[in-house]
């Protein structure tokens, strides 16, 4: 990745991260060029479901412009702005509609009406968050920075590779601007929950999935109970498959996921320890936000008051994504986060506001 | 040990992140220390022949010590009669 400036525009480079620095174009009110996009790759350009991601970002908001070379490897971005309001959108099967609810969180809460999307496709994938994860584990944080009463509704599970599913994503709850955050006690785990789900699979498989996982989750000695949730008839989408996700539940309202789907072959036992081991891994990490959440949380942060905000985040959360994510915020905000060792040996990531207020208030 | 640990945090995350001439991978890796563990395992690779070059070195064979001498020594030998002194020095 590398990133450089031309006449307000800024330039950047790869396909990585393309949803995020689509968003923070957009929240930040500059151009972005995106250049050399796969261009080394067999099939260089913009793959599908990027292009959806266009098409979605066009309905959210007013006024964008968005320029795509003939190759597909190259894309001007001119932020419009956020609007909201109420469609479907229909997300092509290679990705779960995960990744296009993501960023939609981010921007959602800042436009000028609510937000009322259908999603159409895939609802648990493996590259990206599942429809639970969601409602159970990122929902929380945003409630953290004062965005409250989202709703995720499930109205028809739908696995891979055809999909099917439907869920009806709410966001009513407008706000000025992120609450400031001070999280830098590591919360105490209290409740570990779950949901386990099939689509036209045989009903015991979730039952062999929660056994499996209770199994592994019993010497923590928490309360565990875990949901099951059988699709049946035209609930169950297009093909069949099962998952499972698991959350530990914390005193101070912070929730670490983990999910995993079965793939071809794959025997529900397996899955189900194997997710129980992921979560006990997930909590090992530390800190307050956990892997899934720390783009949402870091991002509401930067967007937040001009004020320092302060949050612990474990040592196993800082890679390669993360140290991107830092890297954008500095091109798009020109702010610099900094990182403290605490006496727990865990990190204090300090931020402060960039003072952001949603634009469609400020004409409003 | 504590000298293993001290060498891992050697780097502050908040700077490296910083440093557009580092890709984010080789920043995690710097930071975590495991860059430099790679190379020492290299070194140590490479060290592996030292046993093969003093066995050589102890030889008592004369022809083995003077073909050992021609290929390792690093420094030329120069032999004075052949040698010119430069113009300048010349004069003086």
């Amino acid at each position: 990745m590398s990133l450089s400036s031309n006449k307000n525009i800024l330039v950047l480079t790869g396909h990585e991260d393309f949803r995020r620095r689509l968003v923070m174009s957009t929240l930040s009110g500059k151009a972005v060029k995106i250049t050399q996009i796969r261009s080394e790759d067999t099939e260089p350009g913009l793959r599908d479901y990027e292009v959806s991601f266009l098409r979605l970002m066009e309905s959210i908001t007013n006024g964008s412009v968005i320029e795509i070379s003939y190759t597909g490897t190259t894309i001007l971005y001119k932020p419009g702005l956020i609007v909201g309001g109420t469609f479907t959108h229909n997300c092509p099967l290679s990705r779960s509609v995960g990744y296009y609810i993501e960023p939609v969180l981010l921007m959602a809460p800042f436009g000028k009406k609510a937000t009322d999307i259908t999603f159409k496709g895939i609802t648990s994938g493996e590259k990206d968050l599942g429809v639970d994860i969601i409602r159970t584990s990122i929902f929380p944080v945003m409630q953290k920075f004062g965005i409250d009463r989202q709703e995720l509704r499930i109205v028809k599970r739908g696995s891979m590779p055809k999909g099917g599913g439907e869920v009806k994503l709410h966001l009513p709850h407008l706000v000025l601007q992120p609450q400031t955050l001070h999280a830098t006690k590591t919360p105490q785990i209290t409740k570990l929950r779950g949901i386990s789900y099939s689509t036209r699979v045989s009903p015991a498989t979730v039952n062999r999935m929660i056994e499996s996982a209770r199994a592994v989750l019993k010497p923590t000695g928490c309360e565990t109970f875990i949901y099951s949730d059988v699709a049946r008839g035209e609930d169950s989408g297009l093909s069949p498959g099962f998952g499972i996700a698991l959350v530990a539940e914390t005193k101070a309202g912070w929730n670490i996921s983990v999910e995993g789907i079965g793939a071809a072959g794959s025997v529900p036992e397996d899955l189900g320890a194997e997710i129980a081991r992921k979560l006990l891994e997930e909590i090992s990490v530390g800190g307050v936000l956990s892997r899934n959440q720390l783009e949402m949380g870091i991002i509401y942060m930067v967007l937040g008051k001009e004020d320092i905000g302060r949050v612990k985040i474990g040592k196993g959360s800082i890679d390669e994504r993360f140290v991107r994510l830092l890297r954008d915020i500095k091109a798009f905000w020109g702010i610099e986060l900094r990182i403290k060792e605490d006496d727990d040996g865990e990190l204090i990531v300090t931020v402060r506001g960039t003072g952001f207020v949603s634009a469609s208030k400020k004409i409003a | 040990l504590k000298n293993f640990q001290t060498r891992k945090r050697r780097w502050d995350i908040s700077k490296l992140i910083y440093m557009d001439n580092i890709n984010p991978t080789d920043a995690i890796l710097r930071w975590k220390g495991e860059e430099e563990d790679e190379y020492e395992e290299e070194d140590i690779e490479a060290e592996s022949d030292d046993d093969d070059f003093f066995k050589k070195r102890s030889s008592s064979r004369p022809d083995d010590i003077a073909q050992d001498f021609d290929d390792d020594m690093a420094q030329p030998i120069f032999d004075s009669r052949f040698m010119t002194a430069p113009a300048g020095l010349k004069n003086a």
